[in-house]
């Protein structure tokens, strides 16, 4: 299942497996995190939210006080929490391969 | 880019992209975000903002299409674990510009397509938003409202329209409940200014010393606003005369200098981008401005109230208010003049100054996004052209992977590539383009010298190349989807009838296009045909005309006659004299055939109006509007010979009408003979005139007098090329003892041979300038170079409209060669076996012609229904020729569709010399 994850996925779901959050925030969360290199916008953001709701990995919920669809949050459900492990697993398993083979220096920060 | 409701609505209609029920779902939280998104970059530069709108609107795109496709389940690609999704769009831009750089002969095409077309929007559109759209540049401007009454003012015989007395706007100040601030100014006019080398007309303006104030203008040195102190008056130079006559110089304020015979002091320099548009004008633009304040007089008509609404009053509340009180003066009998039907008016400034422009400049825009929009389609067949010559390559991708998502990816990168190369060369382009629109248009039309690529045009050219991008995109982005639909055996097949399909389509919209431009192009080139051919009722060949207004010193006034129109007498005797010399002096010259005088220059835009006749013995006719009063000129006897006037009845003036004790006569031209007496010889019926006449003890009593028709002549088109209107002429010298009109104009008209006109040109101007030194000479022209510039207008537009449907035309053509040229490569085997079999080469090309002659039919109908019902929109600019001319949609679509099944043709020639042999290679 982790496989259909791209790496935008990745973020977003990094992004709510701290708190539930809604789109806009998600992005500005995102841009911090990796220094304004990435900035996703208003399409992408919600075809991966959409893509991520379809498997299951999230969920929507009533935002405090609620009823306003703009500030619709979006909550990180159980199978969604697993498959971020899994792909962070993935990902730390292709990093120490590269490693192992020298293609880029380990240890970083 | 200012505001945010543009970008919204393009993000908006980017949501069209997705299926239904995503949109459902996320539109609004999308919404949302873009507005966050948006509003967090408003402090950006304008240009760093409009390309981060295109990024979000292709974005936006590109997953809506992608979640259509339905491809979720590998995140629209299948590689993408592990790499940066960033880099990896790099790295796919880069493929598509490689596989784009292979086919130079393609690309360049395609570019230039869309760049000529962008290039054309860009600098029709920036016209257009530079003139129409742009925020008047005054302060509160788009509140300002522009008063006047249209009423008439009777004078012995003379009819003019006006809008303002002084007195009228001081009352209406001081009693109206509907207006916070007020203003004048005067028609922009030339005026004669005195420098040592001589004088020199000028564009001269008048306005009320609070004129600038009002429009919130801030001067570039000195002051705008002269104190109103009721005496004092002061000039205002503009920036571009201040630089260019008097070098900049920093002291002009305060030096004084001589307008209209009066010492004037300047009192500042306006900034150099102001700009006066309103429409009351004569002249295009004004570089010295009279600021003065008047005492309140009635009786004269120059001023043009401008006013802002007070906080809820509405432009009709203020129309109400000022009928009010000018009904008011009328009623009381301040002002000797009569209302006409709706007498006042108002009207927002922007209305009044730009809205003649809307129509013309809206149907350029239109015309030229259909140009584009037939580029995008022309480069959207070839790209789906390249899809068939391709689909060994996609095969590949297919086989190594690719979804056919990743292989619409791929279109959608090279059409965007393509179209943003072209929207940069068209942006390139426009510059020039719009140099050469301010250089050929015609003169009046406000702001146009401030158009330029600003950053909304930029926008603007953002938002077109993403409609560019998808209109090219769609088509082949539709087959390529539908392949996938279709089953694997049934591939090949199906993908080339779908590709005919979407061909046929193709085609049709082009001709649609294509016919539209040229039923366009076609009416406004009749129209310019009718135009240079009408009958002018006259020959202007080899005649110079010109005009010089006469000096004060051959008028004395004359006290006690009550009527400020009389205040002048004619000292006809002096007058006349000079003018002997100034006739013996043109007759004497080298090639100088006739010479002749009159009050006006037909065509010049100055010819008098008066009040219909009061014919003898019926009823005095009413004044509703316009269209109830007569033109009229004072001529010389001469003058119908000189300008090869006919007469169709009666006779002309003759030296002796002028003697003293003659008989009043007049001569009127057919349409006015018609109008009063229809179906009946006007020649000996009379109708009553009046004059003011000087008495033996010298005063001035107004006398009615029986003036008798003599003649019938040919109308002429004297005030422009549009109308014929009924024509009275009168002896320009009158008997002894009348007052002339104070009108002081002098036409002059001199006969040459054919070829003589230019080489006699300098030596009247030296004769002009011995007689009368100090008056400047107006409308001095070759007669036909008159007519010639009032052509103008519709040569541009003309011009215009045929390079569109010029270059429409050939878009289309190409395409049909392209179609035929695909279908016979196709279709090569099927068409060898035929031919093998005994088919004629011609019936085979026939058969492969028809599909796309069809289609192309098809297009040139639906082109023709829909170019029926624009052109009544463009019914306005149309000069005898009616809007469903039998001719242009007739002739036209047959010669179009004759076109394009020699098109067709072409490529299918080559079938002829197929053997079966080569067929059987095919294979």
């Amino acid at each position: 299942m982790s496989r259909e994850l791209t790496p935008r996925h990745v973020q977003i779901l990094l992004v709510l497996a701290e708190a539930p959050s809604h789109g806009y925030a998600i992005g500005k969360e995102i841009e911090a995190r990796t220094g304004g290199a990435i900035v996703l916008k208003p399409g992408s953001m919600y075809r991966a939210l959409h893509q991520l709701l379809e498997g299951t990995y999230i969920e929507e919920v009533e935002a405090a006080g609620g009823g306003d669809e703009r500030r619709r949050e979006y909550r990180i459900t159980g199978p969604g929490r697993r498959s971020l492990r899994e792909a962070l697993a993935d990902y730390r398993g292709l990093v120490e391969a590269g490693e192992r083979l020298g293609v880029i220096r380990g240890g970083g920060s | 880019m200012n505001g945010g409701r543009l970008p919204e609505w393009l993000f908006e209609s980017t949501l069209r992209s997705y299926p239904p029920e995503f949109r459902l779902r996320h539109a609004g939280s999308m919404r949302a975000m873009f507005r966050e998104q948006w509003a967090e970059r408003s402090d950006r530069h304008a240009v760093g903002r409009a390309l981060f709108l295109a990024l979000i609107l292709i974005d936006s795109v590109r997953n809506g299409l992608a979640q259509r496709l339905g491809s979720f389940r590998s995140g629209g690609r299948r590689d993408g674990s592990g790499a940066d999704s960033g880099r990896q769009g790099w790295a796919e831009v880069a493929q598509a510009a490689r596989a784009l750089a292979r086919r130079p002969g393609f690309t360049v095409l395609a570019v230039g397509t869309l760049a000529l077309g962008i290039g054309g929007v860009a600098s029709i559109g920036s016209v257009a938003y530079h003139v129409l759209l742009k925020r008047l540049p005054y302060a509160s401007g788009e509140e300002i409202v522009r008063l006047w009454w249209n009423g008439r003012l009777i004078l012995p015989q003379l009819t003019e329209y006006f809008s303002a007395s002084s007195s009228m706007i001081e009352h209406f100040a001081a009693g109206n409940r509907t207006v916070r601030e007020l203003t004048w100014v005067s028609a922009r006019t030339d005026a004669t200014l005195a420098l040592a080398e001589g004088a020199e007309r000028v564009g001269a303006g008048s306005a009320a010393p609070n004129f600038f104030t009002f429009l919130g203008v801030v001067p570039a040195l000195g002051r705008l606003d002269f104190p109103a102190d009721g005496s004092s008056a002061g000039l205002v130079l503009s920036h571009a005369e201040w630089v260019g006559r008097w070098g900049g110089d920093p002291s002009m304020v305060g030096r004084t200098l001589r307008m209209q015979n009066a010492p004037l002091a300047v009192i500042g320099v306006l900034p150099p981008d102001f700009e006066w548009i309103g429409r009351t004008s004569s002249i295009d633009r004004a570089d010295y401005w009279i600021i003065r304040s008047y005492p309140p007089i009635a009786g004269y008509y120059y001023f043009h109230p401008l006013v802002k609404p007070a906080a809820g009053a509405s432009v009709e509340d203020v129309r109400q208010d000022f009928a009010r009180s000018a009904y008011a003066e009328i009623a009381e009998e301040r002002e000797p003049l009569l209302p006409m039907v709706e007498a006042a008016t108002a009207e927002l400034l922007r209305d009044d100054a730009l809205g003649p422009l809307r129509i013309r400049i809206s149907f350029l825009v239109a015309s030229v996004m259909f140009v584009v929009l037939l580029g995008a389609l022309s480069v959207s067949n070839l790209l789906l052209g390249r899809l068939a010559d391709r689909d060994n390559e996609m095969g590949v991708r297919l086989s190594l992977g690719a979804s056919r998502s990743d292989l619409v990816r791929l279109i959608a990168i090279e059409a965007t590539l393509l179209a943003t190369a072209g929207a940069l060369i068209g942006t390139l382009l426009a510059r020039s383009g719009i140099a050469l629109l301010r250089a050929g248009a015609p003169v009046g039309i406000p702001r146009l010298s401030s158009a330029t690529i600003s950053p909304a045009i930029l926008a603007g050219v953002v938002a077109l190349t993403i409609l560019v991008a998808i209109i090219v995109l769609v088509p082949p982005a539709l087959v390529t989807i539908s392949d996938s639909v279709a089953g694997n055996v049934r591939r090949l097949a199906g993908r080339g009838r779908r590709r005919a399909r979407s061909r046929a389509l193709l085609i049709a919209s082009q001709m649609i296009i294509a016919t539209i431009l040229l039923i366009g192009s076609s009416l406004m080139l009749r129209s310019l045909y009718s135009r240079a051919t009408v009958d002018l009722g006259f020959d202007p060949g080899g005649v110079i005309a010109g005009r010089v207004q006469l000096p004060n010193s051959y008028w004395t006034p004359v006290s006690g006659t009550g009527e400020a129109s009389a205040s002048v007498l004619s000292t006809s005797a002096a007058l006349e004299s000079d003018l002997d010399w100034f006739r013996q002096r043109l007759s004497a010259l080298q090639g100088v055939e006739r010479v002749s005088f009159a009050a006006h220059v037909p065509l010049s835009g100055t010819y008098g109006t008066r009040i219909p006749l009061d014919v003898e013995g019926s009823e005095k006719a009413e004044v509703i509007d316009e269209s109830d009063l007569i033109s009229w000129n004072l001529v010389d006897p001469d003058f119908f010979a000189v300008l090869n006037v006919s007469v169709i009845e009666g006779r002309l003036f003759r030296s002796d009408d002028a003697m003293p004790g003659a008989a009043a006569v007049a001569i009127v031209s057919d349409r006015l003979a018609d109008r009063y007496w229809p179906g009946q010889s006007a020649v000996g019926r009379r109708f009553s005139d009046v004059t003011d006449e000087v008495t033996e003890d010298g005063r001035v009593v107004r006398r009615e007098s029986l003036v008798e028709i003599v003649g019938v002549v040919r109308g002429l088109r004297e005030r422009g090329l549009e109308e014929v209107a009924p024509t009275l002429y009168m002896p320009r010298v009158r008997p002894a003892g009348l007052v002339a009109s104070p009108r002081r104009n002098l036409a002059f008209f001199v006969s040459t041979g054919p070829d003589n006109a230019a080489a006699i040109m300098p030596a009247v101007r030296r004769i002009v300038a011995a007689i009368f030194p100090r008056e400047p000479l107006r409308h001095f022209a070759p007669m036909e170079e008159t007519v010639d510039g009032l052509l103008g207008e519709s040569v541009f537009y003309a011009s215009l409209l045929t390079i569109f449907a010029g270059y429409g035309v050939l878009l289309s053509l190409v395409g049909i060669i392209g179609v035929v040229h695909h279908q016979v490569s196709r279709r090569r085997q099927e068409a060898a076996v035929r031919i093998a079999l005994g088919a004629l080469p011609r019936e085979v090309i026939g058969l492969l012609g028809r599909e796309t002659g069809l289609s192309a039919a098809a297009g040139i109908l639906i082109g023709l229904s829909i170019a029926a019902g624009l052109s009544r929109l463009i019914e306005s600019m149309l000069f005898d020729v009616v809007p469903l001319d039998p001719w242009t949609f007739v002739a036209i679509p047959v010669l179009f569709l004759a076109a394009a099944v020699a098109a067709a043709v072409i490529p299918g020639r080559r079938l002829a010399r197929l053997s079966p042999v080569e067929a059987l290679r095919a294979e």
